[in-house]
C-alpha cells in the first residue's frame, strides 16, 4: 500500500503526465470550442423545412428499397444486403437536412472514437515514459535498494499506472460527453437517444476503456523491455512505418489475398466496430461455379484475441526479463 | 564479532553482443564485521561496484555465495532491506523534484516515518536547499540527496559507494565526520571510493580488489605494515659519502639527490652514530612508512609508468610520440604557463616505500 501510495505521488508530479494532461485538455477544448462555434439552436422554420424535406426522401427511397429487397431474395450476398440497407427510408431523419446544427446522438459517434484515440495515445506515452524514463534515470534501481522485490515494485507500477488511466479516462470521458451534451442541449439538438445508441455508447465506451488500457500496458512493456521511452516510441514509428505501411505495399505488389489480415490496426478497428467486413483478393480468382463471395469477416472476437496476446504477451515478456535482468 | 557481509567466490561474467565476454569478477571474496568501518578498493573496472550491485540484488551474480545481515542474499534481501542503507555509484534523481519530495517518495514506499525526512536533511547538510528541484544541485548537493536517502532508515549497515564524488573539500570532511559518528553509534559502514587518504583516515578494514579478485583483506595498519621495510630517509652533507659509509657497514641504500634511503633500518640512531664517527651529522632521520595510495598502486598493479599508459583492463600502451607534446594542445597560444604545469610523470615520489 505504502509503494502504491508513492508511485500514485509519483506519477502524479511527473512532469511529462503533467504536460501530456495539459496537452489532453487543450486538444479537447479546441475539440469542443470549435463545436461550440459552429453550431446553432435551429428555429421552427429551418426545423419544418428539415422535416418536410425528409419525408420527400423517405418518398422517394422507398421503392427503390423494396426492389433491392426484392433482388436480395432472388440474389442473396452480403454485399447486396449491405447496400439495401444503405436506402431505408426509414433510415431518414430531419437531422440530416439540419445543417450547421450539432446533433449530439449522431455526431459524438465520431468524437468518441476521437477521444478514445486520444486517451490512447496519451496512455501509451504515459506508461513508456513512466517506466523509461525511471529505468533510465536510476530511478528504479532506488526504488529497489528500497523495496528489493521486482516483480512486486513493477507489477506496482503497472498496478498505480493501469489505475490511473483507468479512472482518469472515466473522468476525461465523462466531462468530454457533458459538454457536448451541453452542448447539444443549449445549441444543437440531443437526437433520437432510443436504446440502440444507449447500447452502442455502453459498447463503444467499454471496448474503447479495454484499448486505451491495452495500450497503456503496451507503452509500459515496450519501455521495460528496451529500458528507455524512446523504445517504445521507436518500435511503435517502427512498426508504422515498417509494417503498416511497407509490408502493405510489399503484399499488394505479391498480390498476396488477405494482407489486412495480418495488420494490427485492422484488429483494432475490428475491435472498435464489432467486426470488419474485407475483401479476399485471391478468393475468386480461380475458375469458379455459381455466386463466389469474396468478403470474410473479423469479428471482435478475432480482434480480442489477436490484441489480448498482444498486450498481454508484451507485459509477461517484460515482466519476465525485467525479473532477471541487471540493472545499471 | 559477527560478520554482516560475508562474500565467497562470487563470480560474474558480463556478455553483450558488441563487447563480448567480460569478466567482472572472478571468485571473489569479502567479510565485514560489525561495527567495523571497512574500505573497498580498488582500480576503475576491478569489480567493485559489481560487488555492491550483486550484493544488493541489482546484477545476478554467475556464481558463489553472499549473506547480508545473516541472510542469504539476494534471496533473503527483502527480509533485511529495512536495515540497510545504500548509495550505488553516483545515483540519479529525478531533476523535476525537489530534494524533499524525493525523499517524502522514498520514505513512503518504505514505509518510515515523515519525520525522518527532515532529520536527515538536517544531517547532511541540505535543510535550507530541500525545496529546489534536484537539476539545480550541484553534484556534491546531489551526493548529499544520496546519503540522506541512505540514512532514512537508520540503517545498521551503511553501504556507499564513491560517497565524496562531487563533493567539496569541507563536504569531504564532513562526510568523514558523519561516517566516523555513524560507526561511533554502532553502524557498520561499507565504503568504496578512490580518495584514498581518506578511507586511511577513516576505516579501520580494507579489502582491495583487482579484476574481478581479492588481492588484500584486513585491518589497515596490518595491510601498511606487511609493506614496511623499516626504510629512513636520510638528509646529510656529502650525501654520496655517506652513502659508501653506510654501504661499508652493511645497510641497503638508494641514493637521490639530495637524500638517501636505508632500508631495514630497525633503529634510525644507528645510522647517525655510524655517520657520526666520520664526521657527518645527519640534518633528517625520518622513517619512511607506507601509506594505502602505495600500497593500493603496488597489489593492483597500477603504479605509473613513465612512457606507458595503463588501460583499464590491464593493458599497457606506449605513450604517443612525443609524450606530454603529444598530448597538448594544439592551439598553445596561451597555453604555455598552464602547459608548464602538466605534470605526466609517475604519480607520487620514489620515497614512498613502496617494495620493488
Amino acid at each position: 500500500m505504502n509503494l502504491f501510495r508513492a508511485e500514485v505521488s509519483r506519477l502524479a508530479a511527473r512532469r511529462f503526465v503533467q504536460l501530456m494532461a495539459v496537452l489532453l485538455i487543450g486538444a479537447f477544448g479546441i475539440t469542443i470550442a470549435t463545436t461550440l462555434a459552429s453550431s446553432h439552436q435551429p428555429s421552427a422554420n429551418e426545423v419544418a423545412m428539415a422535416e418536410a424535406q425528409a419525408a420527400q426522401q423517405r418518398i422517394d427511397l422507398r421503392s427503390g428499397y423494396q426492389r433491392c429487397l426484392s433482388d436480395q431474395r432472388n440474389n442473396p450476398g452480403p454485399a447486396l444486403q449491405h447496400n439495401c440497407e444503405a436506402m431505408n427510408p426509414d433510415r431518414v431523419d430531419r437531422e440530416d437536412f439540419l445543417s450547421g446544427v450539432f446533433v449530439f446522438e449522431r455526431e459524438i459517434r465520431p468524437l468518441m472514437y476521437f477521444l478514445i484515440a486520444f486517451l490512447a495515445l496519451f496512455g501509451f506515452l504515459v506508461g513508456a515514459s513512466y517506466v523509461g524514463a525511471d529505468l533510465h534515470s536510476g530511478g528504479m534501481t532506488n526504488l529497489l535498494l528500497w523495496r528489493p522485490k521486482r516483480i512486486t515494485v513493477l507489477g506496482t507500477k503497472l498496478g498505480t499506472l493501469l489505475g490511473a488511466m483507468l479512472v482518469g479516462s472515466v473522468v476525461a470521458s465523462a466531462l468530454y460527453l457533458g459538454a457536448f451534451w451541453l452542448i447539444a442541449q443549449t445549441t444543437g439538438l440531443p437526437g433520437d437517444l432510443d436504446g440502440d445508441f444507449g447500447r452502442w455508447m455502453g459498447l463503444t465506451s467499454a471496448r474503447g476503456l479495454v484499448l486505451i488500457l491495452g495500450v497503456t500496458a503496451l507503452g509500459f512493456a515496450i519501455a521495460t523491455l528496451g529500458r528507455h521511452t524512446a523504445a517504445a516510441l521507436g518500435a511503435v514509428a517502427a512498426y508504422a512505418i515498417g509494417w503498416e505501411v511497407g509490408a502493405r505495399i510489399v503484399l499488394s505488389i505479391v498480390e498476396a489475398g488477405r494482407p489486412e489480415q495480418w495488420m494490427m490496426s485492422t484488429y483494432v478497428v475490428a475491435w472498435m466496430s464489432g467486426a470488419v467486413h474485407l475483401w479476399d483478393r485471391n478468393a475468386c480468382s480461380g475458375p469458379t461455379f455459381g455466386f463466389c463471395d469474396p468478403g470474410y469477416t473479423l469479428t471482435w472476437v478475432h480482434a480480442a484475441a489477436v490484441l489480448g496476446v498482444l498486450f498481454v504477451g508484451c507485459v509477461v515478456v517484460a515482466f519476465a526479463d525485467f525479473r532477471r535482468r541487471d540493472l545499471a | 564479532m559477527s560478520a554482516v557481509i560475508e562474500i565467497q567466490e562470487l563470480r560474474k561474467t558480463f556478455r553483450t553482443l558488441r563487447r563480448g565476454r567480460r569478466v567482472a569478477l572472478d571468485g571473489f571474496d569479502m567479510l565485514v564485521e560489525s561495527g567495523q568501518v571497512h574500505g573497498f578498493l580498488g582500480p576503475n573496472g576491478s569489480g567493485k561496484t559489481t560487488t555492491l550491485r550483486a550484493l544488493l540484488g541489482l546484477v545476478r551474480a554467475d556464481g558463489g555465495r553472499m549473506a547480508v545481515l545473516g541472510q542469504p542474499a539476494p534471496e533473503q534481501l527483502p527480509a533485511v532491506t529495512g536495515r540497510i542503507g545504500a548509495i550505488v555509484e553516483s545515483p540519479q534523481f529525478f531533476g523535476n523534484f525537489t530534494g524533499r519530495k524525493t525523499l517524502r517518495l522514498l520514505a513512503t514506499a518504505g514505509g518510515v516515518e515523515a519525520a525522518r525526512v527532515d532529520a536527515v536533511l538536517d544531517q547532511v547538510g541540505l535543510r535550507d536547499r530541500a525545496d529546489e528541484r534536484v537539476k539545480g544541485y550541484s553534484l556534491g548537493m546531489r551526493q548529499r540527496l544520496a546519503v540522506a536517502s541512505a540514512l532514512l532508515k537508520r540503517p545498521e549497515l551503511l553501504i556507499l559507494d564513491e560517497p565524496a564524488n562531487g563533493l567539496d573539500p569541507a563536504g569531504i570532511r564532513e562526510m568523514r565526520d558523519m561516517m566516523a559518528a555513524l560507526a561511533a553509534a554502532g553502524v557498520t559502514v561499507l565504503v568504496s571510493s578512490h580518495i584514498l587518504a581518506e578511507i586511511q583516515l577513516i576505516c579501520d578494514h580494507v579489502t582491495i580488489i583487482s579484476r574481478g579478485r581479492r588481492v588484500v583483506a584486513g585491518r589497515v595498519r596490518d595491510v601498511l605494515s606487511g609493506f614496511d621495510r623499516g626504510e629512513i630517509r636520510v638528509r646529510v652533507a656529502e650525501h654520496r659519502r655517506a652513502a659508501e659509509i653506510l654501504r661499508a657497514a652493511g645497510r641497503p641504500v638508494a641514493v637521490h639527490d639530495d637524500h638517501l634511503v636505508v632500508a631495514d633500518a630497525a633503529d634510525p640512531s644507528l645510522i647517525a652514530q655510524t655517520l657520526g664517527r666520520h664526521d657527518l651529522w645527519v640534518r633528517e632521520l625520518t622513517p619512511l612508512t607506507p601509506d594505502l595510495e602505495s600500497v593500493f598502486l603496488t597489489l593492483t598493479d597500477t603504479v605509473p609508468e613513465p612512457g606507458r599508459a595503463k588501460q583499464v583492463d590491464g593493458s599497457v600502451l606506449p605513450v604517443p610520440a612525443g609524450g606530454a607534446e603529444a598530448w597538448a594542445p594544439t592551439q598553445r597560444a596561451g597555453a604555455d604557463a598552464e602547459a608548464a604545469q602538466i605534470d605526466l610523470g609517475p604519480m607520487g615520489s620514489d620515497d614512498k616505500g613502496i617494495p620493488a
